[in-house]
């Protein structure tokens, strides 16, 4: 069964991703950046954490409906490869169920971690980022 | 940058509900907890609570700031305990060890309440300038 099957996750398809600069510059003045944004320059540090106007349901490793009410989001990483992404970079992004474990928890009951990766990559098929989602399924509703 | 130095720590002005949604309309995210009070309450929270991925975004611009966005080669940022509007977050951070052959450093940070209570947990890799 592998990394899959334990919470309904699934092969996920890819999505399209183009850095955009008005939208880069939206983003910017959300999360107070630091810099400018310019065409060809980079973009904010998380802003692959946009991805969700490009990545529909079939792009999720997750079922459609999924109950959310018992998950939490535990972390979130960004690694990049050849420098950070730039206004006007054309990506393709594939999610992918990277490892899953399980933690008691310290009220008892058990929580089930996942590392859900979503692996972004240049027109060239060059390796970009890495965008890195821990979730966390906790025995009660949490939130 | 080496062992121990550490950013400018800057405490920001209260969180608003207007910059909730400035960053959900930015990000995709429309979650109704961080912006529809009756939602929340219903959900059992005294009100909307921030997004983990705006103030975690915060931090990440606050390193930039501190480090050069175009250095910051990894960047992650663990949720701790909520924040909620009127929050006052101070961000801070140091470097915690430096590897010369890589040419790069690695970086502890903090996005604290003005409880003392952690929000955000981060950690970072930085590329060193040349020479």
């Amino acid at each position: 069964m592998g990394a899959y099957g334990s919470q309904g996750q699934r092969a996920a398809q890819p999505f399209q991703m183009v850095v955009e600069l008005g939208k880069a510059r939206e983003f910017a003045r959300a999360v107070d950046h630091p810099d400018p944004i310019e065409p060809c320059g980079p973009v904010p540090i998380t802003f692959l954490q946009s991805m969700a106007f490009w990545a529909g349901p079939e792009c999720s490793v997750w079922p459609p409906h999924r109950d959310l009410s018992r998950t939490l989001h535990g972390q979130q990483e960004f690694v990049f490869h050849g420098g950070p992404i730039r206004v006007g970079e054309e990506l393709t992004g594939l999610r992918r169920v990277d490892k899953t474990w399980t933690k008691e928890g310290k009220r008892g009951g058990v929580m089930d971690f996942t590392q859900v990766i979503t692996d972004f990559r240049d027109r060239g098929g060059a390796l970009r980022a890495e965008v890195r989602t821990v979730t966390i399924e906790t025995g009660e509703p949490s939130a | 940058m080496k062992l121990g130095d550490k950013g400018p720590t800057r405490r920001d002005p209260p969180l608003t509900v207007e910059q909730f949604v400035r960053y959900q309309g930015a990000s995709g995210d429309f979650n109704p907890m961080h912006y529809d009070s009756e939602a929340a309450v219903a959900r059992g929270f005294p009100t909307p609570y921030a997004v983990g991925m705006l103030t975690a975004s915060r931090l990440a611009s606050w390193l930039g700031a501190w480090v050069g966005v175009e250095n910051v080669l990894r960047f992650a940022a663990q949720f701790r305990e909520q924040s909620w509007p009127g929050d006052e977050l101070t961000y801070a951070g140091a470097v915690t060890s430096v590897d010369e052959d890589a040419r790069t450093a690695e970086v502890e940070l903090t996005c604290t309440r003005q409880t003392g209570g952690v929000h955000v947990k981060g950690t970072a890799t930085i590329a060193l300038n040349q020479g």
